[in-house]
């Protein structure tokens, strides 16, 4: 493993583009076996479940764009069957000219790239469900321009993103008031934040078009928020002049969290929105010296909503937190930052490794002891240190 | 862990007057009993082994001494990486990458043999919800015995499948158990794919077969089949995790152990995904 991170890093190094580096190294996976490096080996953490395909693999984790087959995909409505050929992405509401792209359309409008680790907002909720997050190239047309170019009108507030994706949902369900209406998977932001935060009509990731299962042609791409704010299968976007508060807006995606208030605790119902701060263990390795001692070492990953990270730190059982080195490259603002340290020898048994990220804020990844996380009473924002378990032999 | 209904039925019973009728149901009790200690020492491998892979009902099958002119057909599943085609979940079934011994895999036979049928025999194996995974994440069966799914989470967890031949769907709560029987065999082409609605990275597979020819692999990569009448078979390999299959016709003599080891590589993968 260290061989394998130490040739990523002098490639990165050594390359004209860091991106194109790490592009090429996807093209040949550098393990055969996740063990295979000499003399270090894996210490697989106990009591985890098997990691599927379609989901990040933490324990083999060596490049910092994810490949293709780890990342992973939810979608409430089903994925939705259309022409993808014809689609086309209307721009509706409070505007003085609605417009309508194609997909070429939009291809020929300034392109950009945007790096981004995209996580679901209820990854590390559980220990089955550690492995939503990846990080990618994402390539498109910022948005902020089309809606310029649009002319927004007087009391325009309020931006809604509308997927082809459509369900009947029952509101108030069981009572005399119930409802059931067919709407188009949607979520929405202030027309504020959809100017100034590099909103990204995509229809590429790491240089490959978007795969059905991830939004194509076009999705949403909001740097620094969590997934269910990157809408899929992008087929409207409206300007309104009030909060639009459908199902992922207004119940469903929505924390619940106890604030403290002297004496009393308050909850606070808030919308899904940034990624908070976060960092995890991705696997733990040991090699042994010629004194037969054992020498351990853990890599892991950071992110956040781009607020940036200024250090991790790590801790074994109840040991200091320890400085972990990040790597120098890559560090752009909403890409995670890899980081390892090296533990040293441990005593055969069972350990504890966890790690924590601190951001340039000084803001700590609360522990599940914390505030933060113990008055949470919903699923989502997850951002939980996540201590690992592993078992040292002797 | 509850006993099946047959070892509660042959308890109750037990009350009941006249000595002839206790004479009869102390012998049922007895039969029962040793049946119901015989799924329960069966049960509690596949909890014991759960890491290590499954012996499916191993202990219907005894060594091979051959009975009335059978043979036999033991070896190893063994899989040879190619460092250009990784299996990046390969750590998960092969123990020793130098080796290779793959376990999960199942080999069974494609027959139209005089076993074919339903066991006589049901038993009940069991599938656990455990760390949010189902131990064993791969399973053979014969048609007509169950499955005795626990969830030892803490977490509400739920057992699906939508099979050709029998479908279900149950939610689990924690420490919650259901015991549900395949009547219907799918062969090595048709597992029942088990997952977990509310975890969708949980998954299993339950193979169910209409005659005794199967085995599961184990660590070591071995399989024994049994007391099969001579004749020429297609003896099939699946590893579902892996998506690996194989396949070749073998010569199965009376008393006789034909040697057959199973060399698989990312060449053994469909060109599609299924």
């Amino acid at each position: 493993m260290a061989r394998q991170l130490q040739t990523r890093r002098e490639a990165l190094k050594a390359g004209s583009t860091a991106i194109a580096a790490a592009v090429a190294h996807l093209a040949k996976p550098g393990f055969a076996f996740p063990t295979e490096d000499p003399g270090e080996e894996l210490l697989p953490f106990l009591d985890m479940p098997r990691t599927p395909p379609n989901r990040l693999d933490w324990e083999t984790l060596d490049t910092w764009i994810t490949p293709a087959d780890q990342v992973f995909s939810v979608q409430h409505y089903g994925v939705p069957e259309f022409d993808a050929g014809q689609a086309k992405l209307d721009i509706t509401g409070l505007v003085e000219r609605p417009q309508s792209f194609t997909l070429d359309q939009l291809k020929v409008l300034p392109k950009k790239e945007q790096l981004m680790t995209l996580e679901c907002s209820g990854n590390g909720s559980s220990k089955g469900f550690m492995n939503a997050v990846y990080n990618g190239k994402w390539i498109g047309t910022p948005l902020a321009p089309i809606l310029k170019a649009c002319g927004l009108k007087t009391g325009a507030k309020e931006v809604v993103f509308f997927g082809h994706d459509t369900k009947e949902e029952t509101l108030r369900k069981g009572t005399k008031r119930e409802l059931t209406v067919k709407v188009s998977f949607g979520r929405s932001m202030s027309l504020e934040d959809a100017l100034n935060l590099n909103v990204l009509l995509a229809y590429e990731r790491n240089g490959e078009p978007l795969e059905k299962r991830n939004g194509a042609p076009i999705r949403l791409i909001v740097p620094g928020w969590y997934g269910i704010a990157n809408v899929k299968w992008l087929k409207r976007i409206e300007i309104r002049d009030s909060r639009y508060m459908g199902r992922f807006m207004g119940r469903d995606y929505v924390t619940v969290r106890g604030e403290r208030r002297g004496d009393e605790v308050v909850f606070v119902e808030s919308s899904i929105t940034r990624m908070r701060l976060k960092s995890v263990v991705a696997r733990i390795t040991q090699r042994s010296g010629q004194d037969g001692a054992h020498s351990l070492k853990a890599y892991g990953a950071a992110w956040d909503d781009g607020t940036g990270i200024q250090k991790v730190q790590v801790k074994c059982d109840e040991g200091k937190w320890q400085d972990a080195m990040l790597d120098a490259t890559p560090r752009d603002k909403f890409c995670w930052t890899f980081f390892s340290i090296d533990l040293g020898s441990m005593e055969p048994g069972k350990h504890t490794v966890v790690s924590r990220a601190i951001d340039v804020k000084g803001r700590v990844q609360p522990s599940a002891q914390d505030d933060e996380i113990a008055l949470k009473k919903t699923y989502w924002e997850a951002n939980q240190q996540w201590p690992r378990e592993i078992e040292v032999s002797a | 862990m509850k006993s099946n209904g047959k070892y509660r039925d042959s308890v109750s019973r037990q009350s009941l007057p006249g000595i002839a009728v206790y004479l009869f149901f102390a012998l049922l009790l007895a039969l029962s009993t040793s049946f119901a200690e015989d799924v329960s020492r069966i049960q509690k491998k596949h909890v014991d082994e759960s890491s290590g892979g499954t012996d499916e009902l191993a202990e219907r099958v005894p060594p091979p001494t051959h009975h009335r002119g059978t043979g036999s057909i033991e070896g190893r599943v063994v899989y040879r990486a190619d460092a250009e085609r990784p299996w990046r979940y390969a750590r998960y079934y092969v123990k020793d990458r130098h080796k290779g011994q793959l376990a999960e895999a199942v080999v069974a036979l494609e027959t139209a043999a005089v076993e074919r049928g339903r066991s006589e025999k049901a038993a009940t194996l069991i599938i656990d919800q455990k760390d949010f995974q189902f131990t064993p994440e791969t399973a053979a069966i014969r048609a007509s015995d169950s499955v005795k799914f626990l969830n030892s989470d803490m977490a509400v967890h739920n057992v699906q499948t939508f099979h050709p031949q029998h479908s279900f769907n149950i939610n689990m709560p924690a420490g919650g158990e259901h015991v549900e029987t395949f009547r219907k065999a799918g062969g090595i082409d048709q597992p029942y794919r088990i997952g977990c609605i509310y975890h969708s990275a949980m998954r299993s597979w339950i193979f169910v077969f209409d005659h005794p020819y199967y085995q599961v692999t184990k660590t070591d990569g071995r399989f024994r089949l049994t007391k099969i009448p001579p004749g020429e078979y297609i003896c099939r390999m699946a590893h579902p995790a892996g998506r690996l299959r194989w396949s070749r016709r073998i010569k199965v003599e009376a008393g006789k152990t034909t040697q057959l080891d199973i060399v698989v590589s990312p060449d053994n993968k469909p060109k599609k995904h299924p």
